[in-house]
């Protein structure tokens, strides 16, 4: 019964999303006899390598070693007039259910600089960090924590957003997004060649056991059935000059289910999940500097075998480009309080794009964890860009 | 030993020279005819070309059109204003594209069809070589800050 449910809401999924490009294609193609649009397509090939040194559990489960293709993306925009804008965004990962490879496939309408209304898949626009999800956009090569070690926002979501930018003063400009729709995931996500980042939770221990039971008895639906759950959320930001950004933003998701298994029984509960953080962008000629602190709640119904979690992320990031080629680059990220683990991880890597085409990143992070002895991981990326 | 090191002295002087010769300006900004800019300062140039500012003085739209990435005096244009090298800007517009930000200008394959794109648009502005007859637009004068 479960299996022919979960068909047909793969079935259905394909349909909707099927039907969306479709209705895209159309307009689309009507629109060519009428008027004259813009199209402007863009996308990249990431292969990467990966190392993990010495975490003992890990090289129990897993190999320490690999390289694959963790990304490949095509990105088109096609701007049918003045007011009406098609963007979709196509990303393969390894370790992404199929789904998710349309990451964004959505169309706006400009009334005017002031007011947009975006309807469709849309990366989330309330913390900027999201949009690292692609590979140019991160001068590094991991995800950032905020996309895969946290339950503070989803990726993305299907629904609408309302948008705008108002400039209060010469040199002072005021963006707002607010968005409300549903989304399938806000579990961590496994990410990169060996599938390690964004379970770094499971392996907080030196023990085996431990780490392959917390893999079998995932505590999240999500995997299972591709819910749906609504959200709501807002950010609203001030760019002072061109070099200076500021932005606060918030998220509430309801009803997120989670099983828990103890002494063989199995207990749901519907969790809330509510956050709030504020953001930081300040670049000057070829320095960039980034601060992102969040914090997040979640709230579920059944507090008897459900604990009630508190919780805050911070990221920062300097990058500095020499000799407009060469980027060596620091980020420093903290996760504290997230179900008893207590994470801090710094990275340090270098970036080198000699042409636009092709890029070079070399990057070690080394992982400090509470209860088991430090380790590093190692990274090579090419990223081919068109 | 004296005499090679003002040899490597001489070498490099005459390398930087014509590393600053090199990017000496060889473009000239055109605006439509139509438009009443007389001159423009170089942060603003780079600023309209790379949309972080969206309106002339007279609320009028700017409408950046750009060479193609392979034209020299693209390069020329994009060390002068940008202070950055082609490629630093593609992956700037990369970034704002993936963002959702904004696209990039119109590219153009030469001179006379910046001209051309510049005439048909009231709040255009472009750069074309500077050995282009500009009769049809309007040449404005580029001032330091």
């Amino acid at each position: 019964m479960t299996n022919i449910r979960s068909v047909l809401l793969v079935k259905s999924f394909f349909f909707r999303e099927f039907l969306s490009f479709v209705l895209f294609l159309i307009m689309a193609t009507m629109h060519s006899h009428t008027q004259e649009k813009e199209v402007f397509v863009t996308g990249y090939l990431s292969l990467n390598a990966e190392y993990i040194n010495n975490n003992k559990v890990f090289n129990d489960l897993f190999d320490n070693n690999g390289i694959d293709i963790t990304e490949a993306s095509v990105l088109t925009t096609l701007k049918l007039n003045q007011k009406i804008s098609i963007f979709s965004v196509l990303t393969y990962k390894p370790n992404i259910d199929w789904h998710s490879v349309i990451a964004e496939l959505s169309g706006t309408y400009k009334f005017s600089d002031q007011l947009s209304l975006k309807a469709g898949r849309f990366l989330l626009p309330i913390n900027p960090i999201n949009a690292q999800y692609y590979a140019p956009m991160n001068v590094g090569i991991a995800l950032p924590s905020f996309i895969t070690n946290h339950k503070l926002f989803p990726l993305n979501m299907n629904g609408l957003n309302l948008l705008g930018n108002i400039q209060i003063a010469d040199d002072i400009g005021f963006n707002y997004d607010l968005i409300a729709g549903q989304y399938n995931k806000i579990e961590q996500s496994e990410d990169g060649v060996l599938g390690f980042f964004g379970r770094e939770g499971i392996f907080l221990t030196d023990s085996v056991d431990l780490a392959q039971k917390k893999i079998e008895n995932s505590d999240s639906l999500d995997q299972y059935e591709h819910p749906r759950f609504w959200g709501t959320g807002a950010r609203l930001s001030f760019d002072i000059g061109s070099r200076f950004n500021i932005g606060i933003g918030t998220f509430y998701g309801a009803e997120s289910k989670s099983v828990v298994t103890k002494n063989g029984n199995t207990y749901f509960s519907d969790i809330d999940n509510f956050s709030v953080g504020t953001d930081l962008l300040y670049d000057i000629y070829d320095l960039s500097l980034k601060a992102s602190l969040w914090f997040g709640n979640e709230l579920p119904d059944d507090t008897t075998h459900f604990q009630s979690k508190k919780y805050y992320i911070l990221t920062s990031e300097a990058a500095y480009t020499l000799w407009q080629e060469l980027t060596p680059y620091a980020k420093l990220e903290i996760i504290s309080g997230m179900a008893k683990e207590n994470r801090t991880r710094t990275i340090f890597g270098v970036n080198y794009r000699p042409f636009y085409e092709f890029t070079i990143k070399l990057e070690h992070i080394r992982y400090f964890q509470d209860q088991i002895d430090d380790f590093d991981v190692f990274q090579a990326s090419c990223v081919f860009s068109f | 030993m004296k005499k090679k090191v003002l040899h490597i002295v001489a070498f490099l002087t005459m390398y930087f020279a014509a590393c600053v010769i090199s990017y000496s300006q060889d473009f000239k900004v055109i605006v439509n005819i139509d438009s009443q800019i007389e001159s423009i300062t170089i942060g603003n140039i780079s600023d309209y070309f790379l949309k972080k500012k969206l309106y002339w003085n007279n609320d009028m739209k700017i409408v950046p059109v750009d060479q193609i990435v392979n034209s020299k005096v693209r390069e020329s244009f994009t060390k002068i204003i940008h202070e950055k090298s082609v490629a630093q800007i593609r992956a700037f517009w990369q970034q704002s594209v993936f963002s959702g930000k904004a696209v990039p200008p119109v590219e153009k394959a030469s001179d006379q069809e910046v001209i051309d794109f510049v005439m048909q648009h009231k709040g255009a502005i472009g750069y074309v070589s500077s050995d282009a007859n500009t009769s049809d637009v309007r040449e404005i004068k580029i001032v330091k800050e």
